[in-house]
């Protein structure tokens, strides 16, 4: 299955550092439509004026958190089929169970590397 | 505070001869009931575990307000738990800062790396991978630091309770007290100064007749 290159991807994180190493690292993957919001709802009021391939999220942020941006992504009826990966320094087994049970398609750990990076979005997305 | 803290536990080790359930269940009512019984009465009323109890909780109570006075309640509310978030809070600017310009600058090479030849812009990219995977640095320490300042406030919140529950004034006006003066060298390495406190090199420049 070929992964559509030209998908609108957003990107959230309060950090703005973070923000600019996942973009950079999805420009080298070869994804150049990334979008960057800086908490859950910023990035949920994004989600809903245009249509995204991939949402990569932060867990940790204020007002709204990553967990209630998938929940809100995953209730949603247009929304709720977007593929959604937590990157997130949270790395307790109950974090996990619980943002499986929200609908997570997966789960990277902060500090993450570029081939993790890579091959959790071929796990969701298909190869490229 | 550990200090205080180990020596009360050292003194609450109930005797052998008490019963220690019994000392430890006091609870604040009949504590009060207890000592009240105790001044009407010349004979005593209670037993000997449940008086060493209440010895041992007057000593702890006693010595947690010499420490809490003797640790300078004010100066830590006013001066030093704020002093320490400032300094942690510009630990986070700081690595923010200097991500940020380690990130145009890797930018600006990766660019170039596109422009070079295949093997070379390809070495090239790999390194500056590598930078930006190391560049999570600013994000992790960034939350762990947040996690302290929220320790420091929860100190700040205890301290105010202790300071309320000992009827220690929390005194804004007050002076805060004389640190032991540092003498000598020790005296001049304070830094490096928060941001509205330091000088620039312009300023250093006038000091010293360069500008």
């Amino acid at each position: 299955m070929a992964v559509d290159l030209k998908m609108n991807v957003l990107i959230v994180d309060d950090y703005k550092t973070m923000l600019r190493i996942v973009k950079n690292l999805l420009n080298q993957i070869g994804f150049t439509n990334v979008d960057e919001a800086s908490d859950g709802s910023e990035a949920l009021a994004k989600a809903q004026q245009k249509d995204y391939g991939l949402i990569i999220s932060d867990w940790n942020m204020q007002p709204m958190t990553g967990l209630q941006l998938l929940q809100a992504v995953r209730a949603d009826a247009r929304l709720k089929g977007v593929p959604f990966i937590m990157v997130t320094a949270e790395s307790k087994t109950e974090n996990v169970i619980a943002a499986k049970q929200a609908g997570v398609n997966n789960y990277i750990v902060k500090p993450f590397n570029a081939a993790v990076l890579k091959g959790k979005i071929a796990t969701v997305l298909g190869d490229f | 505070m550990a200090k205080a803290m180990s020596r009360a536990k050292a003194k609450s080790k109930p005797k052998p001869k008490s019963s220690p359930k019994r000392a430890r269940k006091i609870s604040a009512p009949t504590l009060k009931k207890a000592s009240a019984k105790t001044t009407a009465s010349p004979k005593p009323v209670i037993d000997q575990g449940l008086r060493d109890g209440i010895a041992t909780l007057a000593r702890i109570m006693e010595n947690a307000r010499r420490d809490l006075a003797a640790l300078q309640a004010n100066d830590l509310r006013l001066r030093d738990l704020p002093g320490a978030t400032d300094e942690l809070s510009a630990v986070v600017a700081a690595t923010e800062d200097a991500t940020h310009s380690i990130l145009d600058a890797v930018e600006g090479i990766e660019t170039i790396a596109g422009e070079l030849a295949a093997a070379q812009g390809d070495a090239i990219r790999n390194n500056v991978t590598r930078i930006y995977e190391a560049c999570n640095f600013q994000d992790i320490t960034g939350q762990r630091i947040a996690k302290v300042v929220g320790v420091l406030k929860e100190v700040d919140k205890t301290v105010l309770g202790l300071m309320e529950a000992f009827g220690i004034a929390l005194d804004a006006q007050a002076a805060p007290s004389a640190t032991p003066a540092k003498t000598g060298e020790a005296a001049l390495l304070n830094g490096p100064q928060l941001a509205g406190a330091a000088q620039d090199q312009a300023a250093i420049d006038a000091l010293f007749g360069d500008s």
